[in-house]
C-alpha cells in the first residue's frame, strides 16, 4: 500500500483549506468524497480526483478506501468513527473527536477490540516547534517539569451556541491537548470564565508540575499563542507556534525563527496540517501509532470535561479517566 | 462553470515536488492532465500522489498525446529557456521556474518566441504574489506614500561555501528574486553599480538606480547565517514599509503603524505556500490563460530582471556603473 486510499466525509470550508490540498503531499490518495451537498463533493472530486458518494454507509462498503477522514463536526466525529471502525476501516477525525469524553469512550473501546487505528487531528502534536518542545522536555537539559503557562488569543468570534461554535470545545481543545501531551496526565483542575469568552484555567499535573491556561477572544486581530515552559534545569519560550528560545539559567542555548524567504518555507510542518495527515498515512501503511491516537484524545477530553465541571462548580475538580 | 484549464508539468525534482505540485491543488479551475520527467519512475511517483493520470519521460510525447493548454517547466536554468522557447513555438502557454534563462541573450530569445507566438509566458517570481509584498506594493503605489525614495534589501542564503566556478550560477539563482522584487516595488532600473568580496564566503553590495529616481541597495551574502531576507522601503511622505522573512509587513507613518500583514500559524488561517507566493503565481498563470491577458511576472518583466542581473555581474567584475540593456 504505497499511497493509502482515503475517503473524506465533509467538503466544507475547513476541509477545503486544510485537508484536501494536503492529502497528496502527505502520501494519501483521495478515492472517495462524501457530503450531504453532492455539488460540494463533486467539486472536490473534479479538483482532486476520486468518486462522489451521497451516503456514508455506501462509501464504507465500497471496498475503494483503506481509511476514513471525518471533517463534519464533533457530534458526528464519534458516531462516524464507530461506523468506520465497525466496517473495519481506520479513522481520522478533525478535532474535537467528540462532544465529551463519554461519547468518545465507545470509540476507544471499539478501536481496541478491532485493533484498528483511530486518531484525532490534534495538529499541534505534529507542528515542528512543539515536537521540539516535547523532545526538550524529555531531555536532561530541561530536568523535571515544573511550570507551564499558555496565553492564547482567538481572532474568531465564538458564539457558543453549539459544539461547533464553542470557544472551549472547538478552539481551546487544541491547547488543552497540547499541554497534556507536553506535561503528561492532569490530576486536578480549577477554572473560571467570563461568559465563555475568557477562560482562566489552572492545572495540577500528576508529575507535581503546575500550569495555567488563559484563553481570550479579540475579534479580528491576529491570533496569539505564547507558551512558557519551565523545568528544573531549563526553559523554553514559544511564540506563534513557530518561533522559540531555549535556555538554561543565565543563557539562551537555541533559537528558531523559521525561514519563509526561500523555497524551504512551511510545507505544512509549521502549522502541522500536512504532518498530521502524514501520521495517518503512516498508520494506514504500516500500522504506526500516531501521536494523537484516540486513546490520547480521550485523555484530553477527560481534562476538557473536568474544566467544564470546574467552571460550573467553582471548585477544584479531579480529572476522571 | 467553464472547463478547467488543462496543464502539464515538466520536471519532478525536489523543488517541484515540494512546492509546485502541492500548490497546484489549491488552485481554482485547473486540471493537471500529465507530468513528465527524464526519470519516468520519479514522474510516476509524483503523479500517483497528486492524482495525475498520465506520466511520460518524453515531453514531446506528452504534449502530443494530451494537448494541454499550457505547461509548467521546472527542470533547471538552461532547460527553462530551451524548453520555454520550444513550447511557445508549439503554441502553448508557458510558465517556467526562475531564473528563466542563464543569460540575457537566452532570455531575449524566449521573449522573441513569446512575441511571435502571442502566447502567455510567465516566470515564477513568487515574491510578486506573496501577500506581504503585494500589500507593500499597494501602499507604495498609493498617493499617501508620495514618491519612493529608496529601498534597502539584505538577503543571506545560509549556504556555507560557494565554489568560484559555481558563483555566477549561484548568484543568478539567489539574487534574481529580490532584484525582481525591486523592479516590482519601485519600477524599472536604468543603471547598476556593484562591488563584491569574492570567495567561498562572499558578499556583494549592489546599488540600483531606478528610472523613477529612487535608489535601491541590496546586500547579498552566503555567510554562516540561516537564510534571511529583510526589505525596507521609504517614501517622501514619512512612510516606511518593512517586510521581514517574506511574510511579515509593517507600514509606519512617522513612528506609528497604520498597516500590517502578519500571518498566524496558530490557527488554520495561514499556509506557507500561500504566504510565500507559490499558490498565487500558479493561479495567476491559470487565470491569465482563462482571461486571455498578459500575466504578472511575464517574460518581458523577467528579461528586465535578467538584464539587471547581468549589469550587476558586469559591474561587480570591475565594470563601474553599468546600464541595464533591456527595458520592459
Amino acid at each position: 500500500m504505497k499511497f493509502p486510499r482515503v475517503g473524506v466525509v465533509g467538503a466544507g470550508g475547513l476541509s477545503s483549506r486544510q485537508i484536501y490540498p494536503n492529502l497528496a503531499a502527505a502520501g494519501l490518495k483521495l478515492s472517495a468524497v462524501c457530503d450531504l451537498d453532492r455539488a460540494k463533493a463533486q467539486a472536490k472530486v473534479d479538483q482532486y480526483g476520486g468518486e462522489v458518494f451521497d451516503d456514508f454507509d455506501t462509501m464504507l462498503a465500497s471496498g475503494k478506501i483503506d481509511g476514513v477522514i471525518l471533517c463534519v463536526g464533533p457530534e458526528f466525529h464519534s458516531t462516524g468513527s464507530l461506523k468506520a471502525l465497525q466496517a473495519g476501516l481506520p479513522v481520522y477525525t478533525e478535532k474535537p473527536p467528540a462532544v465529551c469524553a463519554a461519547d468518545l469512550k465507545p470509540v476507544v473501546a471499539l478501536a481496541r477490540e478491532k485493533n484498528l487505528i483511530a486518531m484525532t487531528a490534534m495538529k499541534k502534536r505534529y507542528a515542528d516547534v512543539y515536537r521540539r518542545a516535547k523532545a526538550f522536555i524529555g531531555s536532561p537539559e530541561f530536568g523535571s517539569p515544573q511550570h507551564l503557562q499558555m496565553f492564547r488569543v482567538s481572532p474568531f468570534l465564538w458564539t457558543n451556541e453549539s459544539p461547533r461554535t464553542d470557544h472551549l470545545l472547538d478552539y481551546g481543545v487544541h491547547n488543552i491537548d497540547l499541554v497534556v501531551w507536553l506535561f503528561g496526565p492532569v490530576k486536578t483542575v480549577e477554572a473560571r470564565t467570563i461568559e465563555k469568552k475568557v477562560y482562566d484555567i489552572t492545572l495540577a499535573f500528576e508529575s507535581g508540575a503546575i500550569g495555567s491556561l488563559s484563553f481570550v477572544i479579540r475579534p479580528g486581530v491576529t491570533a496569539v499563542e505564547d507558551l512558557e515552559i519551565t523545568g528544573s534545569s531549563g526553559w523554553m519560550s514559544i511564540r506563534d507556534q513557530s518561533q522559540f528560545r531555549i535556555g538554561s539559567p543565565g543563557k539562551v542555548t537555541e533559537i528558531r525563527d523559521p525561514n519563509f524567504s526561500t523555497a524551504g518555507g512551511d510545507g505544512g510542518a509549521v502549522t502541522g496540517h500536512r504532518t498530521e495527515l502524514e501520521a495517518f498515512a503512516a498508520a494506514l501503511r504500516d500500522g504506526t501509532r500516531p501521536a494523537s491516537h484516540i486513546e490520547e484524545s480521550y485523555r484530553t477530553m477527560c481534562v476538557y470535561d473536568a474544566i467544564v465541571r470546574a467552571v460550573a462548580s467553582g471548585k477544584t475538580e479531579t480529572v476522571q479517566s | 462553470m467553464s472547463d478547467p484549464i488543462r496543464l502539464c508539468v515538466i520536471g519532478a525534482g525536489r523543488h517541484s515536488t515540494n512546492n509546485i505540485y502541492p500548490s497546484l491543488f489549491r488552485l481554482n479551475g485547473v486540471r493537471v492532465v500529465g507530468n513528465c520527467d527524464l526519470d519516468l519512475a520519479r514522474a510516476k511517483t509524483v503523479a500517483q500522489r497528486h492524482a495525475i493520470e498520465q506520466s511520460y519521460s518524453d515531453h514531446r510525447a506528452m504534449l502530443e498525446a494530451l494537448k494541454p493548454d499550457g505547461a509548467i517547466i521546472c527542470v533547471g536554468h538552461d532547460g527553462h529557456a530551451r524548453l520555454g522557447a520550444e513550447l511557445l513555438e508549439c503554441g502553448l502557454h508557458v510558465y517556467t521556474e526562475k531564473p528563466n534563462a542563464t543569460s540575457l541573450d537566452q532570455s531575449l530569445m524566449v521573449l522573441k518566441a513569446q512575441q511571435q507566438s502571442g502566447r502567455i509566458c510567465m516566470v515564477a517570481y513568487k515574491k510578486r504574489f506573496a501577500p506581504a509584498y503585494k500589500k507593500a506594493r499597494a501602499i507604495i503605489d498609493s498617493p499617501e506614500f508620495g514618491r519612493a525614495l529608496g529601498m534597502d534589501v539584505v538577503r543571506s542564503c545560509g549556504q556555507a561555501s560557494v565554489p568560484a566556478a559555481a558563483l555566477r550560477t549561484h548568484l543568478l539563482d539567489w539574487t534574481c528574486h529580490t532584484l525582481d522584487l525591486s523592479t516590482y516595488l519601485l519600477g524599472p532600473v536604468d543603471r547598476v553599480y556593484a562591488k563584491m568580496c569574492a570567495g567561498e564566503q562572499y558578499a556583494i553590495s549592489v546599488v540600483l538606480l531606478h528610472r523613477s529616481g529612487a535608489l535601491g541597495h541590496q546586500l547579498f551574502t552566503n555567510g554562516p547565517a540561516a537564510p534571511e531576507e529583510r526589505v525596507y522601503v521609504t517614501g517622501s511622505q514619512r512612510i516606511t514599509v518593512r517586510v521581514d522573512n517574506s511574510i511579515d509587513m509593517l507600514a509606519q507613518r512617522g513612528d506609528q503603524p497604520f498597516a500590517a500583514h502578519k500571518p498566524s500559524f496558530t490557527t488554520g488561517s495561514a499556509f506557507g505556500d500561500i504566504e510565500q507566493g507559490f499558490a498565487g503565481e500558479l493561479q495567476e498563470f491559470a487565470s491569465a490563460i482563462r482571461e486571455s491577458r498578459p500575466a504578472e511576472s511575464n517574460i518581458s518583466q523577467a528579461t528586465h530582471t535578467m538584464a539587471v542581473f547581468e549589469a550587476m555581474w558586469e559591474s561587480a567584475h570591475g565594470g563601474g556603473e553599468v546600464a541595464v540593456r533591456y527595458q520592459p
